[in-house]
């Protein structure tokens, strides 16, 4: 199976297989439109994800390698979050920084899948919760004054029965 | 080798605030108004990505409240947070009902809407009502009538701007402009008419049992009295049809009846040619335009179809999951379609992104009588009007203390 060699920001090398490194559009598309050939043993250097991540990141799509390729946001479906399949909620189960880490992985590399189920584990963290217990969750600092607050809350105020 | 815990230690210090705007945005996109109205309380960032880009994403992909026709329809001016909750309130049903112009005789009422009035048929007359901002949501006093007790039942009406074009029972058509108040009647023919469609300066008209009759139109002189007739026949077709629709030189047409399945027909103004679409149905209850190139139609076989007129096909299919015929149709210029149905006054909500899903279902109470068609059916981006047996149900889905009737997932 080809393999093209993947370089971590801290300088770890990947040896991955090819198919599984195009999972990641950026990839893909330096690949393709640079025309980094196969085999080539040349090194694709990825600056922004560090080798914990990346190993992360590679691990979920070795898992993922089979799905079908996600359509290009589906406007018409329901958002909906309780659709995350037991393996990526058994492979979410991390700290918090490794999560962000990894949406700004998935953000960067261009992986759709793994975006959207990070990204719905975290609004899944958000749903229910009040505004303070939200802060304390995320460790967020409240940068409203009073007067502001109040006035937010206003604009959002549901309509009663009139 | 590298020390594991110390790439660890590297990767966990972020933070959710850390986050640049897009993923933020991201994240916020798979939360509701509910969650979202809480987030913004939470930081200035927060509130500024909410504010900024998710409610203006999040409103351009709405279903019913995306589009900027159905904004224009409504009497209200919604905010971008506003339009997306009430689009919640139509995808889980959450609407108060109320009804109106109660009649124990059976009649079938035609029915326009447009920012300022509801227009409505009541056997001859056609009245117009204020949509107002309180809870009753239109002024059941008469704010204009046309047309008298007497006169024979309208059978259908075509509005555009101020100009409403009916078809009666008796044969005749009828044109008035409201605002000069200009009023012309004039008969075309012995036969029923069934429906009526105008644009610029093409009037169709098709009956019961005989003809479809394409006019041209020549406006009376203001100076003059000019009683003649301002309806000249540009064109005949010895074809009767249900419903007809016009864009620009093309006539879309369905039969009420094709026993071999061809239904559905578009004609061609110019050269007066007849073109069989490719869409099997043995009975079409309703047409209009979805754009210059696409039909949409509801079927006596339950499904209401997409179809573009270049190839000929049906592009896409909705089929009720309860089995009843389509009757009637309104479509809100971007994604969706309300259909009204053949029974139990329902209505169902169709995504035209997503073939065949049926997104929500109304069922309007049962009060009064059973199981009425929804004949006549219009909707803006927070009201559905709906015709039935014997009377008007509105709908008004900014009813945020309603009760849900989600009857989407069963």
């Amino acid at each position: 199976m080809p393999t093209i060699k993947l370089q971590s920001s801290d300088g770890e090398i990947f040896d991955t297989d090819v198919q599984i490194a195009k999972c990641s559009g950026t990839i893909k598309t330096m690949l393709e439109d640079l025309g980094m050939d196969e085999g080539d043993d040349e090194v694709v250097p990825l600056p922004n994800v560090n080798s914990a991540i990346l190993r992360k990141v590679l691990q979920w799509a070795t898992f993922h390698k089979d799905d079908p390729i996600p359509v290009e946001d589906d406007d018409s479906k329901e958002k909906r979050t309780d659709d995350i399949s037991s393996w990526d909620a058994d492979f979410l189960k991390v700290d918090q920084g490794t999560l962000f880490e990894l949406i700004l992985a998935a953000n960067y590399l261009d992986i759709k899948g793994l975006l959207d189920v990070t990204c719905k584990t975290v609004a899944n963290m958000i749903k229910g919760k009040t505004p303070e217990e939200i802060r304390k969750t995320f460790n967020i600092k409240n940068d409203f004054t009073p007067a502001e607050e109040e006035q937010v809350r206003k604009e959002n105020e549901w309509c009663e029965e009139k | 080798m590298r020390n594991q815990g110390e790439t660890n230690t590297l990767a966990s210090n972020k933070q959710l605030c850390d986050l640049d705007e897009y993923s933020l945005a991201h994240v916020f996109l798979f939360l509701n108004v509910g969650d979202l109205d809480r987030c913004v309380l939470v930081c200035k960032k927060f509130q500024h990505i909410i504010q900024r880009v998710v409610f203006p994403k999040k409103c351009k992909h709405a279903l019913v409240t995306g589009s900027d026709h159905g904004a224009a329809l409504s009497p209200y001016h919604y905010t971008r947070r506003k339009r997306v909750k009430l689009d919640e309130n139509w995808r889980y049903g959450r609407y108060e009902e109320r009804s109106y112009f109660h009649h124990n005789v059976m009649y079938i009422s035609q029915l326009a809407i447009d920012k300022d009035c509801l227009y409505m048929t009541h056997g001859g007359r056609l009245q117009a009502h204020r949509r107002t901002k309180s809870v009753h949501m239109i002024d059941t006093r008469i704010a204009w009538m046309v047309g008298s007790v007497g006169d024979s039942d309208i059978t259908s009406l075509a509005k555009k701007n101020n100009r409403f074009f009916a078809g009666r029972m008796d044969g005749k058509i009828l044109l008035y402009e409201h605002g000069s108040g200009q009023q012309h009647l004039q008969t075309i023919t012995n036969d029923i008419i069934k429906a009526v469609d105008f644009n610029k300066d093409v009037y169709a008209v098709t009956t019961k049992n005989e003809s479809t009759y394409v006019f041209n139109y020549s406006p009376p002189d203001r100076e003059l009295l000019y009683d003649g007739d301002v309806f000249e026949h540009s064109h005949v077709y010895p074809h009767a049809y249900e419903t007809i629709k016009l864009n620009n030189n093309l006539l879309a047409v369905g039969k009420f009846h094709c026993s071999k399945k061809r239904a559905l027909q578009l004609i061609d103004l110019y050269s007066c040619t007849i073109q069989q679409l490719n869409s099997p149905s043995t009975a079409v209850y309703d047409v209009l335009w979805k754009d210059e190139h696409c039909i949409l139609c509801g079927n006596f076989d339950t499904t209401m179809r997409l179809v573009d007129v270049r190839t000929g096909n049906d592009e896409a299919c909705w089929t009720d999951p309860y089995n009843a015929s389509v009757y009637c149709l309104s479509y809100n210029g971007t994604y969706a379609v309300h259909c009204g149905m053949k029974y139990h006054y329902r209505t169902n909500l169709y995504d035209l992104r997503a073939p065949n899903r049926c997104v929500q279902m109304y069922f309007p109470l049962k009060k009064n009588s059973n199981f009425s068609p929804v004949y006549r059916i219009a909707a803006d981006c927070s009201q559905m009007f709906v015709v039935t047996d014997h009377n008007l149900r509105i709908l008004n889905f900014d009813a945020d203390w309603a009760a849900t009737k989600d009857y989407a997932s069963i």
